[in-house]
This record gives structure tokens, sequence and C-alpha cells, in this order.
């Protein structure tokens, strides 16, 4: 997970532009604005093993772990992770891979 | 989520319980040691097999809402993200599924000059946990396990399959609580 795109933005490569292409300012938010990691509730995936899967890929306590769970339980999802873009597509990524119903939306 | 109404027998082996043969020196985490039939073993490849078959399989009609449900939508709201996001991760994500259901597989398969499971680390461990889960989240799809009612009926069902669906939560609940206990 490199540093590409910072805050110092792109460093002009000639000092005679003849024309500026506009960044893609939804893409420029996108990647500075805060992302949050959802997981959703389901009927198949048990209880103790959606703790464990917080506690092991967050490092979240018992108490944390299990509270979240919780809230995806009882309120239908809950939110696990803030980041970046590419922190919270990584996120997402490893709850896939453990068959978390995960998804990410803009941090409101 | 579901919860089962029982206590799974855990046996957790620490590395001093280990027979000396064929382990790690200690310090290198605890061991965990599954003491599966024949027959379980043989069912819990074939599963996996057939996971991995699903994996690598074209979307149809019936293989759809499984593998939708293996590779959910990552940005719900925005298709244009998901698709790249599918782009991106969907490979690598098949990859690192197939890998785990690979190495599950072999540690289900006994030595053949002792007839032995090896013991397994913990990250071992966790795999078998994670592809073991995989296997019940597909059963429980095919069974159209999708809400809380459905999962309590699936509880007292006793057709074959869900009878499988109940046994693989218990497994998978020894899993959890044998590695929990460890960390």
């Amino acid at each position: 997970m490199g540093g590409c795109c910072g805050q110092n933005g792109d460093v002009p490569t000639t000092l005679e532009p003849v024309r500026v292409e506009e960044p893609d300012v939804d893409d420029e938010l996108a990647n500075d604005k805060p992302w949050v990691v959802i997981v959703w509730n389901d009927p198949i995936n048990l209880m103790s093993y959606v703790t464990y899967v917080l506690k092991s890929l967050f490092g979240y306590s018992d108490d944390k772990a299990t509270a979240l769970m919780l809230d995806v339980h009882h309120k239908g999802k809950a939110a696990v992770a803030h980041g970046n873009r590419e922190e919270a597509e990584m996120h997402v990524f490893r709850l896939h891979e453990h068959s978390l119903w995960a998804s990410m939306e803009h941090d409101v | 989520m579901s919860r089962p109404d029982f206590v799974p027998p855990v046996e957790r082996v620490d590395n001093s319980d280990v027979d000396p043969l064929g382990t790690f020196d200690d310090g290198a985490g605890p061991k965990f040691r599954l003491n599966f039939e024949p027959e379980e073993r043989d069912l819990l490849i074939r599963l996996l097999g057939e996971m991995k078959d699903l994996l690598t399989s074209e979307v149809t009609e019936a293989t759809a809402p499984l593998l939708h449900r293996l590779f959910p939508p990552a940005f719900r709201d925005d298709p244009e993200k998901e698709a790249e996001y599918q782009r991106l991760m969907r490979e690598e994500l098949v990859t690192s599924r197939v890998v785990s259901v690979d190495l599950v597989t072999a540690m289900l398969t006994a030595d053949p000059d002792t007839g032995r499971l090896a013991d397994l680390s913990e990250p071992d461990t966790m795999a078998f946990m994670q592809s073991l889960n995989a296997v019940r989240l597909v059963l429980g799809t095919m069974l159209d396990i999708t809400d809380d009612e459905t999962a309590e009926q699936a509880d007292i069902d006793d057709a074959h399959e869900f009878q499988l669906y109940g046994y693989l939560g218990w497994l998978l609940e020894w899993t959890v609580q044998s590695l929990s206990e460890t960390a």
C-alpha cells in the first residue's frame, strides 16, 4: 500500500502547459474523504465467528468486537472501520475473504 | 447471524502435550489437532472440492446467487467503483479462496504412514475456519437461509442437507472457540 495520490497534488512536468486537464474532482475528493467500512447482518454467519474475525482482522478487544457484532445482529449493520479509500478497500477485501457481508461508503 | 445451542468439544493441544515426533519447537505458538473420523475427512474434502469447482465456474442461473454471496459488492450504490473493485480484486479473492481450500484439503489428508492428520498451527487453523465457514455459507445459501426465521427453521429441519448444515455449524463453532481460547 504505497503512498500514491497524496495531498501535494501533481507535480507539473512542463512549465508551458497549453491545456490544463481538469482533475477528476469526484475522484480527488474520493481519495481524501474518509470512508467507512460496513458489515451487514446475514442469517448464516455465526455470531462467534463474526466476533472472532473482527478481533483478528482489526485487533479489537473482545468487548469491542462483541459490541460491533451485536450491532450488526440487532441493527442490521455496523461501521467496523474507517479510512481512506485504499485502506477501506483492503478492509473490505479481507472481510470478503472471511465471507462477511461487507461494503464501503463515504463517511458522513 | 445465528448461534448454535451446543457446547462443542474442544481439544486444544499445547506444544508440550504434542508428541515430539513431527512437531516444531515450542515458541511457535499453539498447535491444534483435528480428531476426525475418516468419513468426516472425506466429507469435508468433497465439500471443499465442490466449493473449488464453484469458485472457478462460470456464472449460471444456479451459481449466480452462490457466487454473489461469496463475492458480495464492495460499493453498493456506485456501479462504476464496484466494477473497478471487481476488476481489481475479484481474481485475487478467487485465488485467495482457492489457495485456502487447497491448504485445508492437504490438512485433512492423513499421513499415509501414520494414518493421522498433522497437528495444525494457529494460521492453519484459521485457514481451516475460513474455508469451513465458506462451505457452510454456500450450503446455507443453497438452502435458502435468508433471514432469522429460515435460520431457526434450519435448526429443526432434519432433512439430510439441514443436518449437514448443522454439522458444519457445530464444527465451525468448535473451531472458533478453540481459536478464541488461545487469543
